[in-house]
């Protein structure tokens, strides 16, 4: 495959994946609901998709193989074939090999060993009749009703600059159907010494009757300039339905199934609206459409409202300067529309982390089973919407903590009921909101974590000394330390893909944090606090000099005014504070920032107290100057990465103000004091 | 005097001039191909072409400055010039219209797609 | 034509009859490819960005976008002047990013043919002409064309 098509295949796989996670979701859903019909439809839409780009891209294994387990699907959707268990397992069989061939296509890893077999068994059950489906008569999907709409075509004057020709158009237009009454208007043709031959002064009205939904007749108009003029109005049939056409159109429009994916979660990112996506079942007519929109484009949209609202701001205070005393209602009614606009903008990004949920579903069914533990795998809050960004990155993580639980914390039938406890272990998952934050909580009444065997890992690590006195909690808290869990013994079965480690510099790389509770005999508790959205942070703004900088309010602990003598200068230089006994190094923001005219006495200034992962530091700045929502923009996109500094945002005055990155910030300070006070591993600061 | 339709396919990728241009070439298009917007603006130079294909980034000459130059010559004030666009960001659009293009593309496209939008804006 | 004959003519090609707009500094003038030239703006708020070389000012708020700006008198190491009303920002587009020029004072923008444009000068092996795209002669005044990709890069070094 030569390297320019590798950027179609990329689209391709990242579709794909979309349709695999819709495939797993409906199959495991297929043996117990009412709806098999709607549920198979979904898994031959996404199948049916596969086919036909793997296709169109050369990629010859996946369409083979999808060519196979649509007819399969195909049969069943005919009611030809009954849905039973072992067909299931063959079906989730035919996803994991289809996983397994687009994952060979995009890192060239070997075809999936179950490929023959799997496919062997689709050709077998598909031979078995196949006289029989040779001659199907599905409905045609274009029977719609033929509408007449009255159309206005006025080409703008610069029509032909384009490259574009009305011609074309009204050629187009004769396509979809019977064209009459075409009217010519003439009137906007100036006398003729006025007149330049290259501009279009001619506008069309017509009538078309046509199988076609407004929308499809407003698709032919492709290309035609902003200025151009064009007017799609249905005539009534009926005098009294007029509302015929949108019905057929959203019909059609669900057939063609490309505007609705069955997937809400578009290419590269985004969105969608509803929550009924993962488990796709059909909620009858509650079933709400879903729109894919780039997320380029949504970025820039939610940017704009950012933008917006920073506007409204600086409208407020303008308004305040000029006429202190009195109310503007418009301009508080204004702001009020402004800020709704935002917060829904803002939850279009979201997608309900149900499709994570729905993976960790798959894998607690797979690995009971190898492991011959009988585990119930229980869901809740799984329509809590996260930022999209946060899901993908949050998801894998997920899903190997879940399968520890069943590996390392359910136990045997067997020991469990020596233990007193159920056979059958449980292992759930609850995602819910809580102040800003979304918390996703995963528990299993297993066997608990064992302090004694952590605390003489960690000793051998080296991690702890042998004296060292640690609390319970503090000994668990172990757990994701980055010597500790990768090196636990790596059991062959659930082949843990990754450390507890891992999983916490994921989770803090979003803005977020991770803790674990257990207790001996009665199962683990794990809690992951995720921030609701990544495109605005919670900010204090600190004044330094004649600047304004942001600090991600998640991070700062407090602030006060240092009293006389409770800075503490040590011999290397560095400066100290206690808070509360804790000794916390003082991070003298004017100088790490070189900025000017700063305080750099620390009594005359205040101490911000902030947080990075275990290590606290004190930030000298001049002032507070409150606290702001802050619309984040990357420094990166007109300009580079800067070390420090997280981002910029726009304040209410109009200027830009940079975000400080707390964990960045750390290694700005001289290697000395880095040395003695400020170790940390380092860290990758974006 | 033209008497078959020509092509101009512009970008810097040599295959993906060479899909668009075999599609093109499927449905009796002559071929003209350029690897940049200089090489293409000097073949498209002085004579008839029924449409332009060209990609955004290339180097030497980009193809936003490559449509302002064609729309700057006489024989190429009417000519239909598509964007080939990876992004679907409507800036992009808009700064291609603003520059004179017809329309454009969004990678990745199949053949009949192309060949559907090129029907669309060629008489 | 031979492969040096074609680069030679689309080099060429992408320069010919370019509009080029003229700008000072220090009684010097330059030209920038005026296809750049996204808009010239007043001085406005800009906000430094720690520890970036003298010639990057900061970055300044161009209708919700964050611009860098680089400061072209520092940028050439010449005598800095203090900005004034009078001091202009020539936003310009440098591949997919946007960057603000801070420079003395915009001239005009100027036709220049194929003919009026010469190589830069060669000064050896020890001078910096890599940012200079070529000089244009219009009469009596001499242009130096820049090359922004040279000039302006960011890319941490």
């Amino acid at each position: 495959m030569n390297n320019d098509m590798q950027e179609f295949v990329e689209v391709f796989l990242e579709e794909a994946s979309e349709h695999l996670e819709c495939m797993e979701g409906a199959l495991l859903e297929l043996e117990t609901t009412s709806d098999q019909p709607e549920l198979l439809n979904t898994v031959f839409r996404a199948v049916h998709s596969i086919k036909g780009t793997s296709a169109t891209l050369g990629v010859r294994s996946v369409a083979e193989f999808t060519h196979e387990f649509e007819s399969l699907l195909d049969r069943m959707r005919d009611g030809q074939l009954h849905v039973t268990p072992e067909l299931t397992e063959l079906l989730l069989e035919s996803v994991d090999v289809l996983t397994g061939l687009l994952d060979a296509t995009a890192s060239g890893s070997p075809e999936p060993v179950a490929l023959d077999k799997v496919l062997a068994q689709l050709r077998t059950l598909n031979k078995a009749d196949s006289d029989l489906s040779a001659q199907d008569n599905r409905s045609d999907i274009n029977d719609s009703p033929q509408s007449t709409f009255r159309i206005t075509f006025r080409p703008s004057r610069d029509f032909f600059h384009f490259g574009l020709s009305p011609l074309l158009y009204l050629r187009d237009l004769a396509e979809l159907g019977t064209v009459e009454d075409v009217c010519l208007d003439s009137s906007a043709l100036p006398p003729i010494e006025q007149m330049s031959p290259e501009s279009c002064y001619l506008a069309w009205a017509l009538r078309l009757t046509t199988h076609r939904t407004k929308e499809q007749i407003l698709e032919s108009f492709l290309f035609v300039d902003d200025a151009t003029f064009i007017e799609i109005v249905p005539e009534p049939k009926d005098s009294d339905q007029p509302d015929v056409v949108e019905d057929s159109h959203s019909n059609a429009v669900k057939e063609s199934g490309k505007l609705l994916a069955c997937n809400a979660s578009a290419n590269g990112s985004v969105v969608s609206d509803d929550s009924s996506r993962a488990k796709a079942t059909p909620r009858g007519a509650g079933n709400r459409e879903s729109v894919r929109v780039n997320g380029e484009r949504l970025d820039d949209m939610i940017n704009q409202i950012g933008e917006l609202v920073i506007g409204i701001s600086m409208v407020e205070a303008e308004w305040q300067s000029l006429s202190p005393d009195v109310e503007s209602s418009a301009i508080v009614q204004l702001s009020k529309i402004v800020r709704d606009l935002q917060e829904q903008s803002l939850s279009m990004r979201m997608v309900p982390i149900a499709a994570t949920f729905q993976k960790m579903n798959r894998s607690v069914r797979d690995l009971s089973g190898r492991l011959s533990k009988q585990v119930r795998f229980e869901v809740s809050g799984e329509e809590t919407e996260l930022d999209k960004t946060v899901v993908d990155q949050i998801g894998d993580p997920l899903v190997h903590m879940i399968r520890n639980s069943v590996d390392h914390g359910i136990e045997s039938p067997e020991e469990r009921i020596a233990a007193g406890k159920a056979a059958e272990g449980c292992v759930s998952v609850r995602a819910y909101h809580q102040g800003g934050n979304i918390y996703i909580e995963m528990q299993d009444d297993g066997k608990g974590l064992n302090p004694d065997s952590i605390r003489r890992k960690a000793v051998d690590r080296g991690l702890i000394s042998a004296d060292a006195k640690l609390t319970e909690q503090e000994i668990y808290d172990l757990v994701f330390e980055a010597g500790l869990s990768t090196a636990q013994q790596v059991s062959d079965v659930s082949g843990r893909g990754v450390g507890m480690d891992v999983v916490r510099r994921n989770v803090e790389d979003l803005k977020g944090s991770v803790s674990i509770a257990s207790t001996p005999g009665q199962g683990t508790t794990v809690t992951v606090r995720l921030p609701l959205t990544l495109a605005i942070l919670d900010g204090l703004l600190l004044s330094l000099g004649s600047e304004v900088y942001v600090a991600p309010l998640l991070s700062v602990v407090e602030s006060f005014r240092p009293q006389p003598g409770e800075v503490k200068r040590l011999a290397n230089d560095m400066e100290v504070v206690q808070v509360r006994g804790e000794v916390v190094p003082v991070l003298p923001l004017h100088s790490v920032l070189n900025v000017e005219g700063a305080v750099t006495d620390p009594y005359e200034g205040l101490l911000v107290i902030v947080e990075d992962h275990d290590t606290k530091f004190a930030l000298l700045v001049d002032d507070l100057l409150g606290q702001q929502q802050a619309v984040i923009k990357n420094l990166e996109s007109n300009f580079r990465k800067v070390p420090g500094i997280a981002g910029a945002t726009i304040l209410g005055d109009g200027r830009v103000a940079l975000i400080l990155d707390v964990v960045g910030l750390r290694h700005l300070v001289p290697s000395q004091a880095s040395r003695t006070t400020l170790t940390g591993e380092l860290h990758d600061c974006s | 005097m033209q008497t078959t339709k020509a092509a101009l396919v512009v970008d810097d990728s040599r295959s993906m001039r060479r899909m668009v241009s075999a599609a093109l070439a499927e449905s009796g298009f002559d071929i003209i191909e350029g690897a940049n917007g200089a090489e293409a603006l000097h073949k498209a130079a002085g004579r008839a072409v029924s449409i332009v294909i060209t990609d955004f980034n290339m180097p030497v000459m980009n193809g936003l400055s490559l449509i302002r130059e064609l729309r700057a010559l006489p024989e190429h004030r009417f000519t239909p010039i598509l964007m080939l666009t990876t992004e679907s960001k409507d800036s992009m659009k808009a700064a291609g219209r603003a520059a004179g293009a017809t329309g454009w593309i969004t990678k990745p496209f199949k053949p009949q797609q192309l060949i559907q939008v090129v029907n669309k804006v060629v008489g | 034509m031979t492969a040096v004959d074609d680069i030679a003519q689309l080099t060429e090609l992408s320069t010919d009859g370019n509009q080029f707009l003229t700008f000072t500094l220090q009684e010097e003038e330059f030209g920038i490819e005026i296809l750049r030239v996204q808009e010239i703006k007043g001085l406005a708020r800009i906000t430094p960005i720690p520890n970036m070389p003298n010639y990057i000012r900061g970055v300044m708020n161009l209708r919700g976008t964050v611009v860098p700006i680089v400061d072209l008198r520092a940028r050439f190491s010449m005598p800095e002047a203090s900005y004034n009303q009078f001091t202009v920002i020539i936003v310009v587009t440098i591949g997919e990013k946007v960057t603000g020029l801070v420079v003395d004072a915009v001239s005009d923008v100027l036709n220049v043919s194929d003919e009026n444009i010469e190589p830069p000068p060669d000064m050896g092996s020890g001078s910096d002409t890599a940012f200079m795209a070529g000089i244009a002669k219009s009469g009596e005044r001499l242009i130096t064309l820049l090359n922004m990709e040279e000039l302006v890069s960011f890319d941490p070094s």
